[in-house]
């Protein structure tokens, strides 16, 4: 069966990006990956699947501001006030770090 | 409820700025109210520069800056760096005429969220601020 080199189910390429087998069909009828017909069962192009972006998104889960933060912060902002007796100019900081003066 | 926030607003929960008083109250308000501060993934390098610069003047010790970078990182914002954010930073930097993208990223990841852009420096971001998502850590008194 040399033509179906490369050639993988739904079911395995639903395992190969850990997603379900309705997902990969949803792809396929939606044009985002293409496949074939063979009999009754379609047939995905490795590499197709390969070059679909992760399902996965580099987003972060839910969460929020720590607890304590502000105290410590506090304790490190008096420490620079008491040792050079100056507070830091926002819009100075900015530009030099726009200009990496 | 969610806010996505500038590095100038993030240095003046670290730093000791003018704006470091009215910035505390913000930052307690919303860690009482559970808020989800968010921000794009590159204001990790942005901040990062900028303590390493202070660092580097001599502006701060490193013993400070080892402090302020360990208190950054505890900090518990949301980065995000997904192609919907920067597609969306690409278009508004051109809409506003911006020579980068940077600004536009943060009020993008703002738009896409639905929620407001607060910063502690109104001249940092050069972008309008009578756009109604931006916010300005000096009306915080008003607000508490």
């Amino acid at each position: 069966m040399e033509y179906l080199t490369g050639l993988i189910t739904v079911k395995d390429a639903a395992r190969s990006r850990g997603v379900g087998e309705e997902t990969v069909r949803r792809w396929v009828w939606s044009g985002k990956l293409p496949a074939q017909k063979l009999g009754n069962q379609l047939f995905i192009k490795e590499r197709d699947l390969q070059l679909l972006p992760s399902p996965h998104k580099k987003k972060p889960r839910g969460s929020t501001l720590r607890a304590g933060f502000m105290k410590e912060a506090r304790e490190l902002q008096e420490e620079i006030r008491e040792r050079t007796g100056m507070r830091f100019d926002l819009s100075q900081l900015l530009r030099e770090y726009e200009g990496r003066a | 409820m969610k806010v996505c926030v500038e590095s100038s607003l993030v240095l003046s929960w670290i730093l000791p700025t003018p704006e470091s008083p009215a910035a505390s109250i913000l930052y307690q308000k919303w860690e009482r109210e559970g808020v989800q501060v968010l921000a794009p993934s590159f204001l990790t390098e942005e901040v990062m520069s900028i303590l390493r610069a202070q660092v580097f003047r001599g502006r701060l010790t490193p013993e400070e800056g080892d402090k302020a970078f360990s208190l950054f990182l505890s900090m518990g914002l949301e980065l995000y760096d997904t192609p919907e954010l920067w597609a969306r930073a690409w278009e508004l930097s051109g809409e506003l005429n911006l020579p980068q993208v940077s600004s536009a990223a943060y009020l993008a990841l703002a738009e896409i969220s639905g929620c407001e852009l607060w910063m502690a420096d109104k001249r940092s971001l050069g972008i309008p601020t009578e756009n109604p998502r931006v916010r300005w850590v000096g009306e915080v008194f008003s607000e508490v």
